[in-house]
């Protein structure tokens, strides 16, 4: 049966899980893989930019750790990452309650809502960036702080004192995506029946114990996911942090992502913005597996 | 007075619930699209009012000159383009390499495959900053510096652990005892995928496209290092031409609230058309951990 | 366009008008095909030059009058050597991953044939530009700057490796409206914004840019007046402000910036401003009569409804002294090795940029200052009384800003210790050694 053995081999092809993932597996591997392997090559090295002779050291990393301003960045960056993230959970969570509510009580309109809630999100990085420095200017096309002065006399530094500046940072960050977490819980609840809420109710449970107990613990999984999407894009934020303050004021907005696009572009320092990237790799590494820490013992208490 | 679902009370309170309901949302979408509006605002005043004291929120006159002149004169209606093209290319791309993967992990047992779906994460957490200059000089050795064919092949891959986490979980959601069906039918594998699987997790397929557009409409480090010529460019680059820094002493505010406005515009009306699907995709569909 | 020139006959490139008119009304119709965005000339033509400008400073500018200047300039040389084509690819975003991209190309001896590199990355490309002096007369080297020319001569094999087209250097501004002379200390510049601020009801009375800007800005000129360093004359520009006499210096140039913020004098929102249209805006606005700034600010404060009451004055120092000026500015490198295209390419850089009319008309189209004697002496805009005019003053004796390899780092730490003391989180002490021991931890 000579027509078989084509067949055959097709056949047995598709059994092995390689032939599935191996486009999927090309694409990371040829295109990923190596320049990664390559930073990390790079940061046991003092490279520099404009090349010549280096030499493979650590001197990258002691420096790297010895410099006070890591500790400083390392701060800004979970900073910013954690305050965005509890952020866009919670107000997430309650425009996703809202949605909810709103969508089963059948109020009309909902569809602009979320469109309008959703168009921040499809907005690039830097422009996010642009168009709240725009915004925020104290300079006269500042709309927000001349209606800010005149009603209460002074503007505000929105961006020009320490604090404030990244304070600023995180209400940008969480207004450009607020709508993923909005989104995603707003599925989330869907998938909860609606017959859980109504034998809690005959047992007499209110509103919050039902929140409490019932929504959330089904939302578990679905939160999971976003808090790791979310850190992961929160800690390497970079784009719309270059655009808004450029690090500044006296960087106090300076995260890790800043500091490496700084020692290999301004300071020429190859070797030692690979190390930075390194951190910044560790850093998310290390978010990650608190979370899965944590997801697993979510999964053992119950 | 026994109820049947939470959700209907007295109406008074029903009439309360509402009013505060759409309060609420009301302060959310003012909050969400005030920043938008006041750079469409921005985009419509001519170079002497951006600096009139005191300003005004309103431009004096609905003029759409900026605009105009901001797609003629200047490249950035072929950036548009390219911003369209380069994303197109990669949701395609970045489907037909993952609903593979996706399948594969989702029907298929094999030695490792947790290990690996772990290791797909990682890679999500690679920010393009950190590959740069590698990236750079390793494209620069494949020839493919300054392509539109470089920067779609590494859209895709920077898509691909998301888009292949995304579909997992609605293949997941599929019955094996579809598959199994379709199999004893006498269908291949590929088969399965292409007539059974797909078609019912059109959701999914919608929301990785989507998740994909957003994602690549928004790339800005990876273009910006791997292309040179203008006329390659996507919108996210080309805005930047005309913020403070580049003008040299002139003033562009306007053009680049119009720049920045044309930037978010397609992709918000793309985002209008197909926001039903995405919403019923991720509803209909499964999204689990 | 008027051609407002006195006649110079020792001027090398007058027949380029004269040519222009000549062959402008016939090439007129054809002229269309020959200038495109991202072409120039024939797409058929032999030889390939490739050249990658500043977008500010391309035919694809958004300014009318540059894209104007550059494409006649560019048009009428290509129409001249029809077995030319250039390519045009416009350097673009930000500025410190272009120069890596640069790098990059030049390192593996793929760069364009004619790149456009500022003052502050000239150490950085010496060795990989090639020299101009096979093709430039001893007398157009002289006729740029002084210290125009030191920058542009590599110093170890004292060879003229770039060509620098525009040079601008720092002062101050002032409103001449409001202000006969322009005072020439920093002390008499506070008293004299206090008293205007109160007089005539501005919001401020003196703006700085205080983004990454503000050592070369301010800090160089007002160290090195008082015989002060802040990195040494090598080509590493190795950090010497912490120590001794220069610590001294820089801390009492800070503290006059803290008490122009503790007087009210000038706004902490400075911290913020990194870019030329930040201030050009606020200049619109009539938010304050002094700026310190430079003099690239020109083009966009003449703009401005009221431009004509600025003018430009030299960098006002700590008790009078006479201001030590900088410079810095865009010039173009050639990166190929083949011999004829170095000639084509400097004859076309004179013809477009680098020749003095050509850099005059350039210059006036974007606001800038040429770099050579006989554009400053013979262009009428540097004649009359003017902003222009100023500039070339201030220019006459300017020396190069540091630009090695640690200035960078540098002017990094010394910004962040500007900002520090602005916003009054550290005293100026405080401020300079701690920007002393960032840099020493990365030497």
């Amino acid at each position: 049966m000579r027509q078989n053995r084509p067949a055959l081999l097709w056949a047995r092809l598709q059994e092995s899980p390689f032939f599935w993932l191996m486009p999927a597996a090309a694409f990371l591997l040829v295109f990923y893989t190596y320049p990664l392997l390559d930073v990390i090559r790079l940061s046991f090295t003092d490279a520099k930019l404009i090349g010549g002779d280096y030499a493979y050291t650590l001197r990258s990393y002691s420096r790297l750790f010895r410099d006070p301003a890591t500790l400083r960045s390392l701060q800004v960056t979970l900073i910013f990452a954690i305050g965005s993230v509890v952020l866009k959970l919670t107000l997430g969570m309650l425009l996703a309650l809202g949605l909810d509510a709103a969508v089963k009580r059948g109020l009309k309109g909902m569809v602009a809502v979320r469109t309008s809630i959703l168009a921040a999100w499809v907005i690039p990085g830097v422009i996010v960036g642009v168009i709240w420095k725009l915004l925020l200017s104290t300079s006269s096309y500042g709309m927000l702080n001349y209606w800010i002065e005149s009603a209460y006399g002074t503007s505000i530094p929105f961006l020009s004192e320490p604090q404030m500046a990244l304070m600023t940072a995180i209400l940008a960050n969480v207004w450009r995506g607020v709508a993923f977490t909005m989104i995603i819980l707003y599925a989330g609840l869907q998938k909860i029946p609606a017959e859980l809420y109504e034998a809690a109710v005959i047992d007499g449970a209110g509103a919050f114990a039902r929140f409490r107990h019932i929504t959330v613990p089904m939302l578990v999984p679905v939160i999971f996911i976003a808090l790791v999407l979310m850190t992961i894009s929160g800690v390497n934020t970079f784009d719309l942090i270059v655009a808004l303050t450029g690090g500044g004021p006296a960087r106090s907005t300076e995260v890790i992502a800043l500091s490496v696009y700084q020692q290999v572009f301004k300071f020429m320092n190859l070797g030692r913005g690979s190390a930075v990237a390194v951190l910044l790799l560790a850093i998310n590494l290390g978010m990650t597996l608190i979370y899965l820490f944590l997801l697993r013992l979510n999964r053992d208490r119950n | 007075m026994t109820e049947a679902t939470t959700y209907v009370g007295r109406r008074s309170t029903r009439l309360a619930g509402n009013f505060g309901l759409y309060a609420g949302f009301a302060v959310a979408v003012a909050l969400s699209l005030f920043p938008i509006v006041a750079v469409l605002m921005l985009s419509m005043k001519q170079r002497h009012e951006v600096f009139a004291w005191p300003p005004a929120f309103l431009p004096e006159a609905f003029n759409l000159s900026t605009y105009v002149y901001v797609l003629t004169q200047t490249p950035l209606s072929r950036m548009l383009w390219n911003s369209f093209y380069l994303t197109a290319w990669t949701v395609v791309g970045c489907l037909l390499v993952s609903a593979p993967a996706a399948y594969a992990f989702s029907r298929m047992r094999f030695p490792g495959h947790r290990t690996i779906l772990l290791i797909l994460l990682v890679y999500q957490m690679i920010s393009s900053l950190v590959i740069a200059i590698p990236l750079y000089r390793y494209f620069e050795m494949l020839g493919l510096l300054d392509s539109h064919l470089g920067v779609i092949l590494v859209y895709i891959t920077v898509e691909i652990p998301f888009t292949v986490w995304l579909l997992k979980g609605f293949f997941d959601a599929i019955p094996v005892s579809l598959d199994e069906a379709a199999r004893i039918d006498g269908a291949s594998r590929l088969q399965v995928l292409r007539l059974v699987i797909l078609p019912l997790a059109k959701p999914g397929l919608a929301a990785a496209m989507i998740f994909n557009v957003i994602s690549a409409w928004s790339q800005f480090i990876v273009p910006f290092i791997l292309l040179q010529r203008t006329e390659l460019l996507p919108i996210s680059i080309g805005v930047l031409n005309f913020a403070p820094g580049q003008t040299e002493g002139e003033v562009t505010i306007p053009y680049l609230a119009a720049a920045s406005i044309m930037a978010m515009l397609p992709a918000i009306i793309m985002f209008i058309i197909l926001q039903r699907f995405i919403v019923q995709a991720l509803t209909g569909g499964a999204v689990k951990g | 366009m008027t051609i407002r020139l006195i006649w110079h006959p020792a001027a090398r490139s007058w027949s380029a008008p004269m040519a222009a008119l000549a062959i402008a009304l016939p090439t007129a119709v054809f002229a269309q095909d020959v200038i495109t965005p991202e072409l120039i000339g024939r797409p058929d033509a032999p030889i390939t030059i490739t050249i990658q400008p500043r977008f500010a400073y391309s035919h694809q500018s958004n300014d009318e009058a540059r894209r104007a200047v550059l494409t006649e300039a560019f048009r009428d040389w290509s129409l001249r050597h029809p077995d030319v084509k250039i390519e045009v690819q416009v350097q673009q975003g930000d500025d410190a991953v272009i120069v890596a991209k640069r790098i990059q190309d030049a390192q593996a001896g793929r760069a364009a044939d004619v790149i456009m590199v500022e003052q502050v990355d000239y150490q950085t490309f010496y060795d990989f530009a090639k020299p101009f002096d096979p093709y430039i007369s001893a007398e157009t080297k002289a006729d740029f700057l002084p210290g125009v020319l030191k920058g542009m001569t590599d110093p170890e094999t004292g060879e003229v490796k770039y060509l620098q087209i525009n040079a601008y250097t720092y002062g101050l501004w002032y409103r001449n409206d409001l202000v006969d002379t322009p005072p020439a200390s920093l002390e008499e510049l506070g008293d004299l914004a206090e008293k205007l601020m109160k007089e005539n009801g501005f919001r401020y009375g003196v703006f700085v840019l205080g983004g990454q800007s503000v050592p070369r800005l301010s800090f160089y000129s007002q160290v090195a007046s008082l015989g002060g360093k802040i990195t040494e004359d090598d080509a590493d520009s190795t950090p010497v402000f912490g120590e001794g006499e220069n610590r001294e210096i820089l801390i009492r140039v800070l503290s006059w910036y803290k008490e122009m913020v503790d007087r009210g004098v000038m706004p902490k929102d400075v911290v913020n401003f990194a870019a030329t249209g930040d201030v050009v805006s606020r200049v619109a606005a009539g938010e304050m009569p002094f700026v310190i700034g430079g003099t690239f600010m020109g083009g966009g404060i003449a703009q401005t409804p009221d431009g004509a009451k600025w003018s430009f004055a030299p960098m006002p120092q700590l008790g009078g002294v006479a201001p030590v000026m900088h410079q810095s500015g865009w010039s173009w490198g050639m990166f190929t090795d083949d011999a004829e295209k170095q000639a084509l390419i400097t004859d076309l850089l004179m013809d477009t940029y680098i020749g003095p009319w050509p850099m005059a008309r350039w210059g006036e189209a974007g606001g800038y200052t040429p770099t050579r004697s006989s554009a400053l002496q013979h262009y009428s805009a540097f004649l009359s009384d003017t902003p222009a005019r100023s500039f070339g003053q201030a220019l006459a004796d300017a020396i190069p800003l540091a630009n090695g390899r640690h200035a960078a780092l540098t002017e990094t730490a010394l910004t962040n210790a500007f900002q520090q003391v602005v916003l009054g989180t550290m005293t100026p002490e405080e401020a300079v050694d701690e920007a002393w021991s960032t840099v020493q931890l990365e030497l």
